[in-house]
């Protein structure tokens, strides 16, 4: 992979139930409107990959990655809590320790519900950068800003503020766009939603 | 020093399920809703109040 097209990659690793979805929306706004490509596992449905395969495809493609490991409840049915989320951020943080050079320029955003919660239950990642949202996607959408200015510090990125009003204008005009080809907002694929803030913020681009 | 370069928005063509038809459609739908929403948003004018004359204190 080109190592242009690399360092705009942001893989997000979190949970993909309705309860997350609002932070997941904001979190991938934010993304793609400071000029990133949000990629997820949700993004391929071809059942003849393996899913575990499949993820390290898209680690493996990303520069960054933004990994939410707040989602420790247990299941209410199987009484069990999930897994995925840690298990992805050590697939990830093992292509950067163990990859090639471009793999080893890895970097990423490890994100919590609240300060130090992590050590209880994640003791080991103590020493990583880690932020939390606070359950909240405006917070959310700023830490996530904040890291993607970081990472390219000559890279002049909007606000959280003004990220967070753009989403909020977002959001109310999600379900025309939505109506219009016949879908509804709570059904949204990650693929149809991702292409829903990429033409949104590229009427913004082109009205500025 | 930063520069003023403005990150540009990526549009993933490879994640869109969408034909260039309803891409098409959903641009109209946005711009359109969009100038609906800027209507709404935009304060109606307030009728600026007089200003109250300022009590001048004096000594007695």
């Amino acid at each position: 992979m080109e190592a242009a097209e690399y360092r705009l990659q942001v893989f997000i690793n979190c949970p993909f139930d309705r309860a997350y979805r609002k932070l997941f929306y904001a979190i991938v706004f934010a993304v793609k409107h400071c000029g990133y490509d949000a990629r997820s596992a949700l993004e391929i449905s071809d059942a003849g990959e393996l899913r575990l395969a499949k993820i390290f495809r898209i680690i493996s493609a990303c520069a960054l990655g933004i990994h939410d490991i707040s989602r420790t409840e247990l299941d209410s049915r199987s009484r069990l809590p999930r897994f995925n989320m840690p298990l992805e951020l050590g697939m990830f943080l093992a292509a950067r320790e163990f990859g090639d050079a471009q793999q080893r320029a890895k970097i990423c955003l490890v994100l919590d519900r609240a300060p130090h919660r992590y050590e209880k239950f994640c003791s080991d990642i103590k020493g990583c950068d880690i932020s939390s949202h606070r359950r909240n996607p405006e917070t959310a959408i700023y830490v996530v800003r904040d890291f993607l200015r970081g990472v390219r510090p000559k890279v002049t990125l909007p606000g959280g503020k003004f990220i967070c009003r753009s989403y909020a204008k977002f959001l109310k005009t999600l379900p025309a766009g939505c109506q219009e080809v016949g879908l509804r907002t709570n059904d949204l694929t990650f693929n149809d939603y991702a292409t829903f803030v990429a033409r949104w913020l590229k009427q913004t681009e082109d009205s500025v | 020093m930063a520069s003023t370069t403005y990150p540009v928005i990526r549009d993933q063509p490879n994640l869109s399920r969408f034909t260039m038809e309803q891409i098409e459609q959903i641009d109209k739908a946005f711009r359109k809703a969009r100038a609906a929403f800027a209507r709404k948003s935009v304060p109606a004018a307030k009728v600026k109040a007089p200003a109250k004359e300022r009590r001048v204190r004096t000594k007695r």
